[in-house]
């Protein structure tokens, strides 16, 4: 343990505790050899894999070998992942990780993609992933992969991103593990199809009122939508399906 | 403009005047014990300077051929001195708004409300003059003064009425002899002749009842009389009675001591009488050398109740300000001024001066400090708090185990129509009711089955009450039934079968209640509720949470008690999680049960044998820190009030992880106090570990009340209760806030402010009742 460095206000190297001089080498040591090994890596994987879903699963194999290597604990990863972001890579990514949270850390999400099936990996662009693995509560229950992997066609950007919002809303109130598999899969599919009715009626409203106020309020009636989507299903204890799609749409768009 | 002859407006003199009398009785004080002070008061008033040298005033009775009179003689003063201005004139000074100068004494004396320019002495706004009118029966006063300068006057005040000018001289002379019998004032000072005085007064100077007024009003002036100067009545000098510090045990200020910033304290006694000796009682408080009131001593032991008296004199600004809530009378505090800075000041440093000496001296034994005191004030209402939040049904926020020395529970309940809890005449409602007992010996417990009526409390019916004796560890059960009829129940209304089991011999008491509506729909506000407690849980060491790496915690449970009139059916998911990291993660899961509930059941869950904190696992994690054994309950199934997946409630629970609790403590929350002034704030909560509440004990609002332990007790209540509602908002514990089909979390902001007020009231108004 102790082998992650960090940086002060003032731009120092600051160590964990008070260190021998051979300790401390021993840390300079993989400093170096990940100020090394990160910019190589990384530049190889954008040149097979471009800047794609691939190159960051990749890159998380590669990572969980560093973690191995250096032995770095869970509670550790965050500091180890803001390490080589502050002194490795020469990628400057600018997304807002947050400061304490490990979830947000781009070598986190690569990380922990690579933990997944490379089929469903596939199955989405680095941006859905990013949602995904943004929301700690919609993959709590890793189901969602194995339904992800199982899908047969790749899903629209704008329909996965209300898929995301509408699954947070749903699950703020809901634990999984009372579903079957097949009863699992079915909900996620029935939020899917409550997306893309969603974009298929919104459109629809944007043709036939161009000048309504309604549609540059977007997101809060999407919200509106799904919450509305959502009452209706409890309240007449079914599945959503397109009839309680089009009532709630009616209620959002009042 | 015309020229118009104005004349001041016709007054009742004897209604003007009269107030005295009313403001007397309002003190609690005799007519002569007033008299003695304001008449004292204006006669220290008329010296030249604040020295006491040949200074005298005596009261005298006297009766001659002219009548009976009251004297007031003063002397060593500087009598009425100024111009003998013609009282036209000084209504038309009055009138013009123009002050009488203090040197202009025989025109103040002549006109009434002219004592301006005289901030806290005698006249500020006391009785003044106007004493001497409603001492007597006519309302009349003669008055003459040989001044410094030599000149002799006199005047009269018949009921309001006065020469125009004083007489001066012979004529002075001759007047007061015919009028009084009495012959002219021979030394420089002022006499007032009162006619006809009251009899109350009279009797108490010519029986020395006024002496003892006079000692107690005036012995800290009076010890400081030397150089021929008195108070004398009927001519005899007033002494200090030389045993008011005859004392078992006294104190004295040595010297002046700064209480706070600006408020000094020049003066201070106080004398305890074991066998009741003392003349006087209580500490009062003295200004410009005269008693003013009493201050109020809090926690006196029985012992010396009524037995010491104190004192205590103050510097000038202090003084100054305490005139400011004097009232008119100068006996004490005026009406709904107690609570200001400076008399709580001067009340403060009395209280802990009386308690310091007290325990010196052995009347208060156990020494126990404010703060212990405060602190246990706060235990006892924190418990009185978390009993009441058990009560109203609230789930508690993780103080621990509750397994509990017996339990009661309802069985088998059967309303007419299911999922309904309406009934009407004639209908039947069966049940068991089912007692526990874990005690070690054999029990006897009394129970008691009776129809309430939850809107007054009140009991409609009583079902049945008996005693039973539960062996030890075994489970007594009975089956009733409760045949709803007018005159058992109240129709058209909500009502409940309480139950209430009680341990004879030693006070424990639990109660149970089953509601039901006759011929009413239960309304849509009425509360359902499923909660979930941890029942038990052993941990290596008892009474600790610590747990370290490869030990286990074992015989995990948790109740599940579900207060509705619909079966539960449930899945419970155990998890630990690391309560260090800001998210929470999830290190493990532990176990996942489920399960089914009848009606108004409770069940405890199965035991769940062990947890291993093994390092390989958990050193992952964290080597040190706080972890958290979570319980979420889920519906398994959909039921009328839950949707399968439902999350219905959750316990955190924390453990101490290689590392020591820090508080101790098993409780909700700790109750800290401290003093921050400058925090606008009267109390707050720190959620998390080491759950706080604490008390701004320097905030104004909370010195108000302190003194007043009754007042103290619900003001404190009432913070800790709405701090506690707030800790149930901080911890995500909503199912207590917002309406039954909503989820708090998804309101507006301005709706969530409204519940969350409204819960805080109403948890207050149900704590009243």
């Amino acid at each position: 343990m102790g082998h992650i460095v960090a940086l002060d206000a003032e731009g120092h190297l600051v160590y964990d505790g008070l260190l021998s001089s051979k300790e401390k080498a021993s840390i300079d040591e993989i400093l170096n050899a990940l100020k090394e090994e990160i910019p190589q890596i990384e530049l190889d994987l954008e040149e097979t894999y471009g800047k794609s879903v691939l190159y960051k699963y990749n890159l998380g194999e590669f990572l969980s070998q560093l973690l191995s290597k250096y032995n770095i604990s869970a509670s550790e990863r965050r500091r180890f992942w803001d390490e080589i972001k502050i002194f490795a890579t020469k990628e400057n990514r600018t997304r807002n990780e947050g400061a304490n949270s490990v979830t947000r850390s781009f070598y986190e999400q690569c990380y922990v993609l690579s933990q997944y099936d490379i089929e469903a990996v596939k199955k989405l662009s680095w941006r859905q992933w990013q949602d995904i693995l943004d929301r700690v509560g919609n993959r709590e229950d890793e189901r969602i992969f194995e339904w992800i992997k199982n899908k047969s066609d790749k899903i629209r950007e704008d329909d996965w991103r209300e898929f995301e919002k509408g699954l947070h809303l749903y699950l703020k109130n809901k634990d999984t593990s009372v579903f079957s598999d097949d009863e699992l899969y079915a909900i996620y599919d029935s939020i899917l199809e409550m997306s893309k009715y969603w974009r298929i009626a919104f459109t629809q409203f944007s043709k036939d009122f161009p000048n309504s106020a309604k549609i540059k309020s977007k997101a809060r009636r999407s919200k509106k939508y799904q919450m509305a989507c959502f009452q209706l299903k409890r309240e007449l204890r079914t599945q959503l399906d397109d009839d309680i799609f089009a009532q709630a749409f009616d209620l959002a768009m009042r | 403009m015309t020229n118009i002859s104005m004349t001041p407006i016709p007054q009742n003199y004897k209604n003007n005047v009269d107030w005295i009398l009313g403001a007397y009785t309002d003190a609690g004080v005799t007519f002569p014990n007033g008299f003695q002070k304001d008449a004292i008061q204006n006669a220290m008033g008329a010296r030249k300077t604040n020295k006491w040298k040949n200074w005298k005033c005596d009261i005298s009775f006297i009766k001659n051929t002219c009548g009976r009179f009251v004297v007031v003689e003063d002397s060593g003063t500087v009598g009425l001195t100024g111009d003998n201005t013609p009282t036209e004139q000084i209504n038309a000074m009055m009138a013009r708004g123009e002050v009488l100068p203090p040197i202009e004494r025989l025109s103040r004396f002549t006109s009434m409300f002219n004592s301006g320019g005289n901030t806290t002495g005698g006249g500020l706004f006391g009785a003044g003059k106007s004493v001497y009118s409603v001492a007597s029966e006519t309302y009349t006063y003669y008055f003459d003064s040989l001044r410094e300068d030599g000149k002799y006057i006199a005047n009269v005040n018949k009921c309001g009425q006065v020469m125009p000018v004083a007489l001066e001289g012979d004529d002075a002379k001759k007047y007061m002899l015919n009028e009084t019998g009495l012959s002219n004032k021979t030394t420089v000072g002022t006499r007032i002749v009162i006619d006809s005085p009251k009899q109350e007064l009279s009797d108490s100077i010519v029986n020395g009842d006024i002496i003892p007024y006079i000692q107690e009003s005036w012995w800290l002036i009076i010890q400081r009389l030397v150089d021929g100067a008195a108070i004398t009545v009927n001519g005899t000098p007033i002494t200090v009675p030389d045993d008011i510090k005859a004392a078992k045990h006294s104190f004295e200020l040595q010297n002046p001591e700064t209480y706070i910033e600006d408020y000094k304290v020049k003066h201070f006694g106080l004398y305890v009488f074991d066998n009741g000796g003392n003349r006087w009682s209580g500490i009062s408080y003295y200004r410009k050398g005269m008693k003013i009131g009493e201050i109020d001593i809090k926690e006196i032991p029985k012992k010396i109740d009524g037995k010491f008296w104190g004192y205590i004199e103050v510097d000038e600004h202090w003084e100054d300000s305490l005139s400011e809530i004097e009232d008119k009378v100068h006996f004490g505090v005026s009406k709904g001024k107690k609570l200001t800075a400076t008399y709580q000041r001067l009340k403060n440093y009395c209280n802990s001066k009386f308690k310091a000496n007290l325990i010196e001296w052995g009347y208060i034994k156990d020494k126990e400090s404010q703060d212990k005191k405060l602190k246990d004030e706060l235990k006892a209402i924190a418990e009185d708090i978390q009993d009441l939040f058990d009560k109203l049904g609230f789930e508690d926020l993780g103080k621990g185990p509750q397994k509990a020395d017996f339990d009661v529970r309802w069985q088998d309940i059967v309303y007419p129509v299911a999922d309904s809890e309406r009934v009407t005449s004639g209908d039947k409602i069966s049940f068991s009711l089912r007692i526990k007992s874990a005690y070690a010996t054999d029990k006897r417990f009394e129970y008691k089955l009776s129809i309430v009526s939850p809107k007054t409390g009140s009991v409609i019916s009583q079902i049945t009450s008996d005693k039973v004796n539960v062996k030890s560890n075994t489970v007594f059960k009975k089956e009733f039934s409760h045949v709803v009829t007018k005159e058992n129940s109240e129709q058209f209304a909500e009502n409940r079968i309480e139950l209430t089991v009680k341990v004879i011999g030693s006070g424990k008491e639990k109660s149970k209640e089953l509601p039901f509506f006759y011929d009413i729909d239960k309304p849509d506000n009425a509360r359902e509720l499923v909660s979930l407690v941890l029942h038990d849980c052993v941990f290596p060491i008892s009474g600790s949470r610590r747990i370290n790496f490869d030990e286990s915690i074992k015989n995990i449970c948790y109740r599940i008690d579900n207060k509705r009139n619909h079966t539960l059916k449930f899945r419970l998911n155990i998890s630990i999680h690391n309560a260090s990291d800001p998210t929470c993660p999830k290190i493990v899961d532990i176990a996942s049960q489920t399960g089914r509930i009848a009606p108004f059941e409770d069940i405890i869950t199965p035991y769940i044998d062990e947890i291993i904190f093994d390092k390989t696992t958990y050193e992952q994690y964290l080597s040190a820190g706080v972890l958290e054994l979570r319980a979420r309950l889920i519906a398994n199934e959909d039921d009328p009030q839950f949707e399968k997946g439902d999350k219905i409630t959750f316990y955190h629970f924390k453990i101490f992880f290689n590392s020591d609790e820090k508080n101790g403590k098993n409780d909700s929350f700790d109750v800290k106090s401290v003093v921050a002034p400058e925090d606008f704030r009267r109390s707050w909560f720190t959620p998390g570990t080491g759950r706080t509440i604490t008390l701004n004990i320097g905030h104004a609002a909370y010195m108000y009340v302190e003194d007043y332990p009754d007042i103290q007790h619900e003001y404190m209540r009432e913070q800790m209760l709405k701090q506690y509602v707030l800790l149930y908002l901080a911890e995500g514990k909503y199912d207590m806030f917002g309406e039954p089909g909503k989820n708090f979390a998804d309101i507006e902001p301005q709706e969530a402010a409204d519940q969350v007020l409204q819960k805080i009231e109403s948890v207050y108004f149900q704590s009243l009742k």
